[in-house]
């Protein structure tokens, strides 16, 4: 009799907490910047996305659990911590990490970059010439774009920008015989980091604000000044939408963007050393408690040298760019809708295989007379888009065009509103979310005449229809014709447009309807078919892991003997215990893409099940958005999958295993041969011609 | 030239829901494949059983689902369309202002359906989801399709459909009739005694005998009851039943059941949810007035059987429902004593003077049909009297409910029944002067040559050898086959054929062989 395990108990050491388990993700980010085996300006690279995620962090979760802590509801997450508690544990954390990444700046990065020629000087290090030269840079190109603000009693307190770099100065004005104090915005709209026609060799700037600093007299004339600093907020930015009408979707968020102006501080950023007069009169003014600010032995707002890094790039100092595969089973074709008819799946990797396939098949639909009809799905859309570009093409042609975008993407909501309106314009038929749920599930549906018959064709991704990100994170898309999922696919649109109930689906599965019910059951399953000879598997690559509900039934498949294999990037919720740590493995991998693929893997029973889905274990996956889940059938696709899966679990470079303690750990021998971003992207290289000659004896039988 | 590979679009507005289907020919052998299905709750049941009309918001809401539809319909770049409104619209007292405002507002006219083509379409979708099953050609049958405000019920025997009735029946109706003044728990003892006796009466003036023949489920609130039970049971031929033992179970797990719980059971809206345990009590009751066996509840809809229904149409295909309508004709002039032999000698005259005539009446194969029941059916009216019976035919047709003939057809049957004798069709008369004037044509065509073959069965005796015409003369000789001393019947006949020589100017003469 097989022992059950439906009555485990799980309790709070079966979890790791969220804000916790994220910040160490984040710290893997930052293990990135301090390794040597990257190239200098890859590991300053790394350094700013690591203070990139901590603004957002900020903005959303720290936000969060201040707001719970003000409203003085008391709720205890899986691992028995409440909000203050919480609150105390991630400052503690998020200091100790930042003083090594700006120890690390300081003794590493900077001299580095110094070894390589490229420096980051202070004013004072200038000669007199270079000094000339840029105070008549200031006063020509700098000065007219500046906008000092006073602060006295008929001048009350600015709005300040969320995340943009200030400067705080406290002055007498002439005539007037008290202080008062004034602020300057450092603009965003030119480089931070302003170029110094150096005498030596290779390229120096200095920082923007140091500039302007130096140049305050002339910004408050007449004035005297007593101290000045850099400074930075961060604004609580965690806003819900309320369940308003669709319709009215759009003019709300509209709203709610220009109201976050006014949202509190959340944070505030200063150097050390700063005054500490002009400290407390911001810290008053801004109504922010100690804990909040944070001083920094260096510049502030590290994550700007994003736009940095480009103005120095060399090779040596940056990775070797990676040139994306051509696919075989679409390069053969003069239609990308014939190869697709012939192979009726085409997976694509993204970045190692060019996301252009799918632009070229936006576009091909667009232009096709054949084509009646193309629905998408829009998430973060990138600047001047081409997929929007090909969509404005169909609809100008005629088809009809149902975009379905989703305002509600995390800060990027401004853009989406353009896109969106521009398409509405050109006569597509545009839907602004489904009330309620935010829209994350990635498809793309042609409906196209073929002799007078209706065929479909589909385009489904774990990663956003963005051109560029497709460059950076790793994602996998299909092209695919299965008449099952494209008619799935089909009542999906109609729920999402609100055309249609959802139906009983035929071969997807959807949140927010029955997504969870599948996961439960595949994991249950895996469970129940588990003994002592025959253990089932799982394998489940995803980005993050919260959902409280599945940890569970993943705690107690484990108990009942299903080897569980997690590839969990971000934030991973669910503790090895002691008891069914021999059992759950769980993995991350932070390397120099993104790793953004979900692929989900159940033996079932000597069967195996892949699928692959838009959607994470979170519970806002499966409960608050629309999510997709879809069978990959295929059996080249299958082992593909599963060579992919297998590399990663086998990544001792960049991988890093949970431990019981909540811990990540390298491991003991690192070989740079099992990098698993480098191994897919050699495997893709050998398997792509594979394929070729599966097409050649395809017809060569058909000829037979 | 109709194209079959396009797709094609269905749209269907029932008393809960509304709903699209998009299918195409399919190149697999199959059928047909669904392209689309779209599902969207509207309830229109509940407005028309409590108010007997369609609410002002509930035309707006179907007019908002169905302007949906069409963009999707416009997707497909779908040529032929299909948008048919049941029981719900079919009986509210303001379906003609809503068929109107819902194509204002959506572009899309929806077509009530009459009960009697919706029997016709439930018995062509059974019979298909038999095909596998010998059950239904072996055994008697009886149909119930539960719905809102009415309860179809066919007697099929051994695959043969005999009749077919549309009882006041409805799972919301009922609810809607009995519960007023009660308390819920009262609500079954009220049901009981009501359903029971409506059964019974049924059953009871049925010639068809059902002891170990089967029920046939049918509707969305009879799945959605089913889906109750885990007594469902599978018969070696795939179809789904449950037995009498295991019902009875279900009737009184049912009985203890709030309706959210219902709702919450099976994930259905409110008001279907509510509709379940009358349903079950109709199920109930004709299940044990007619003694069968067990319920089959096959896996149909009305759509799939509008969808075939059209494309056969399209396809310009015979349709195969006629031999069930003349099946059902004959069973309803049984009810009445007709003489099926001369019934069946006047009708076939009937078809064959029709097709004769042809270049004179320029009417169609389903005119013929409508010639066909009127003249298996004229003399019924002599159940009540013989004196003025074709007045007697007339309204005892007006009533009938057969299968597969709309009530438009069914006042143009009654009308040539009603003059196949007597005086000609007068304005006067006012069940004729409502008819438009194609019709009215129609009537005096088909009248007429019922007539003539009424005049020539008057002795049972003859068969029509030819028929020859004198252009001429204006001249139709009909030859019959037998003795040729046909004085009588040439008296007849003077006075039967007036009304042909009005229409189409001819005269008739009738000669022997």
């Amino acid at each position: 009799m097989k022992e059950d395990f439906s009555d485990y108990k799980i309790t709070k050491d079966h979890f790791i907490n969220r804000e916790l388990s994220w910040l160490s993700f984040n710290s893997r980010v930052l293990d990135q910047a301090f390794d040597k085996n990257n190239p200098i300006l890859e590991r300053l690279k790394f350094s700013a996305i690591f203070s990139n995620n901590l603004d957002e962090f900020f903005m959303v979760r720290v936000a969060g659990l201040k707001k719970q802590l003000e409203s003085s509801i008391y709720i205890n997450d899986n691992t028995g911590m409440n909000a203050e508690e919480q609150l105390s544990a991630v400052l503690l954390k998020t200091k100790m990490l930042l003083k090594k990444q700006y120890n690390h700046y300081k003794e590493y990065i900077l001299p580095e970059c110094e070894a390589n020629n490229i420096y980051i000087l202070k004013y004072d290090d200038l000669s007199a010439t270079e000094k000339a030269r840029l105070k008549e840079h200031f006063e020509h190109s700098i000065m007219p774009i500046l906008t000092p603000i006073g602060i006295d009693p008929t001048h009350p307190f600015p709005v300040l920008n969320n995340k943009a770099l200030e400067i705080a100065v406290r002055l007498k004005r002439p005539s007037k015989d008290f202080e008062s104090y004034g602020f300057v915005e450092v603009p965003s709209a030119i480089s931070r980091f302003v170029p110094i026609n150096h005498t030596e060799p290779g390229k120096a700037f200095i920082f923007l604000e140091e500039l302007i600093m130096v140049n305050l007299r002339k910004l408050f004339e007449g004035c005297e000044i007593f101290d000045f600093f850099p400074f930075r907020i961060t604004k609580d930015m965690d806003f819900d939408i309320e369940d308003e009408e669709q319709s009215d979707l759009l003019k709300y968020m509209e709203k709610t963007l220009k109201s976050t102006r006014k949202r509190s501080a959340i944070r505030l950023e200063i150097q050390k050393g700063s005054s500490a007069l002009l400290e407390e009169w911001l810290k008053e003014k801004l109504d922010i408690t100690d804990e909040l600010i944070f001083k920094y032995d260096g510049p502030l707002n590290l994550a700007s040298f994003f736009e940095f890094i480009p103005q120095v790039a060399r090779e040596g100092l940056v990775d070797k760019k990676i040139e994306p595969l051509k696919i075989p089973a679409l390069e053969n074709y003069t239609s990308l809708f014939e190869a697709i008819s012939e192979w009726h799946a085409i997976p694509l990797y993204h970045p190692f295989e060019s996301f252009d396939y799918v632009v070229k098949f936006l576009e091909e639909a667009a232009n096709d007379p054949n084509v009646l009809a193309i629905k998408q799905t829009l998430y973060r859309v990138s600047g001047n888009s081409p997929i929007v570009n090909a969509l404005l093409k169909a609809a100008e042609n005629g088809k009809q065009v149902t975009v379905i975008v989703e305002l509600k993407a995390r800060f990027d909501e401004y853009r989406n509103i353009q896109w969106a309106k521009r398409l509405e314009m050109s006569g597509a038929h545009v839907i602004y979310g489904v009330a309620g749920l935010k829209i994350h599930c990635k498809a793309l549906l042609v409906v196209r005449r073929e002799e007078g018959t209706i065929r479909r064709y589909l385009h489904l991704s774990t990663g956003n229809y963005n051109d560029t990100t497709a460059k950076v994170y790793t994602d996998m898309g299909l092209f695919l014709n299965d008449p099952e999922i494209c008619s799935d696919i089909s009542s999906l649109f109609n729920v999402m447009t609100g055309y249609s109930e959802p139906p009983i689906w035929k071969k997807i599965a959807a949140a927010p309807f029955n997504l969870r019910e599948k996961f439960l059951s595949l994991i249950d399953r895996e469970a129940r078919n588990s003994t002592r000879h025959k253990p089932g598997r799982i394998i489940a690559k995803m980005n993050s892991l919260v959902d409280t509900e599945l940890i569970e039934h993943l705690h107690r498949a484990a108990m009942a003997g299903v080897k569980i294999d997690l590839l969990v990037r971000g934030i991973c919720c669910l503790r090895p215990c002691k008891e069914s740590s021999k059992n759950i493995n769980v993995i991350s991998i932070v390397d120099r893409y993104l790793e953004h693929t979900r692929i989900y893997y159940f033996e079932n029973n000597g069967n195996p099940e892949y699928f692959m889905s838009s959607s994470d274990w979170m519970n806002r996956n499966l409960d608050r958005r629309i999510e997709l889940f879809y069978p990959v059938e295929e059996k080249f696709i299958q082992d593909f999958l599963w060579k992919i899966l297998d590399l990663q679990l086998n990544d001792s470079y960049n991988g890093r295993k949970l431990k019981q303690n909540g811990t990540y750990h390298k491991s003991q021998f690192r070989n740079i041969e099992s990098r698993s971003q480098i191994g897919t992207y050699e495997l893709l290289k050998q398997l792509r011609p594979e394929q070729k000659i599966k097409k050649i004896n395809i017809l060569e039988k058909e000829e037979y | 030239m109709v194209n079959f590979k396009s797709p094609i679009a269905v749209i269907d507005v029932g008393a809960h829901f509304a709903r699209l289907e998009i299918v195409q020919a399919s190149s697999k052998g199959k059928k047909y494949e669904t392209l689309e299905k779209l599902s969207n709750v509207a309830p229109l049941g509940i407005d028309v059983f409590t108010r007997g009309k369609i609410s002002t918001q509930n035309t707006f809401l179907i007019g908002k689902i169905l302007k949906d539809y069409s963009a999707v319909i416009k997707e497909y770049d779908v040529k032929y369309i299909k948008a048919v409104a049941t029981s719900a619209v079919r009986e509210a007292s303001n379906s003609d202002i809503f068929i109107e405002r819902v194509e204002k507002l959506s572009g899309i006219r929806l077509q009530e359906l009459d009960s009697t083509l919706e029997s016709r379409l439930l018995f062509m979708a059974i019979k298909n989801s038999f095909m596998q099953s010998p059950l239904f050609t072996e055994k008697n049958a009886l149909i119930c399709s539960v719905g809102t405000g009415a309860t179809l019920v066919s007697f099929v025997e051994k695959g043969i459909l005999k009749s077919s009735e549309n009882t006041r029946l409805g799972s919301l109706r009922l609810l809607e009739e009995l519960e007023r003044p009660l308390a819920n728990i009262h609500l079954k003892e009220v049901i009981k005694p009501f359903v029971e006796s409506s059964a019974k009466d049924m059953l009871a003036h049925s010639t068809v005998n059902f002891k170990n023949g089967i029920m046939i489920g049918v509707g969305s609130s009879v799945r959605a009851l089913l889906r109750l039970s885990d007594k469902m049971q599978l018969d070696e031929n795939g179809m789904r039943f449950i037995d009498i033992a295991n019902f009875d179970d279900l009737y009184l797990q049912i009985s203890e059941m709030k309706t959210d719980e219902i709702a919450g059971k099976l994930g259905i809206s409110d008001t279907l949810a509510q509709s379940i345990e009358p349903c079950c009590a109709i199920l109930y009751h004709f299940f044990h007035a007619s003694n069968a066996e067990k319920i089959i509840i096959p896996d149909i809809s009305t759509r799939d059987a509008i969808v075939s229904d059209f494309i056969r149409e399209l396809k310009n295909e015979h349709d195969p429902f006629t031999p069930y309508i003349i099946s059902s004709v004959k069973s309803f002039g049984e009810k009445f004593f007709y003489d099926p032999k001369h019934a069946s000698m006047v009708a076939s005259m009937s078809m064959h003077i029709f097709e004769n005539t042809h270049f004179l009446h320029g009417l169609n194969e389903k005119d013929a049909l409508l010639l066909s029941v009127a003249a298996y059916l004229h003399d019924i009216g002599l159940y009540v009297s013989s004196r003025k019976h074709h007045k007697h035919s007339y309204y005892l047709i007006r009533n009938a409910h057969i299968p597969g003939i709309s009530s438009k057809d069914i006042e143009i049957i009654s009308l040539i029944a009603r003059y196949h004798r007597g005086g000609f069709p007068k304005n006067t008369h006012s069940e004729y002067q409502i008819l438009g004037s194609e019709d009215k044509v129609k009537v005096n065509a088909l009248a007429a040559i019922l007539r003539i073959a009424d005049s020539l069965d008057f002795i049972h005796k003859f068969e029509i050898a030819k028929i020859k015409f004198d252009h001429r003369k204006k001249v139709m000789e009909i030859i019959l086959d037998g003795i040729v001393d046909a004085v009588l019947e040439n008296w007849a006949a003077k006075q039967k054929a007036n009304l042909f020589k009005e229409v189409f100017g001819y005269k008739v003469r009738i000669t022997g062989r």
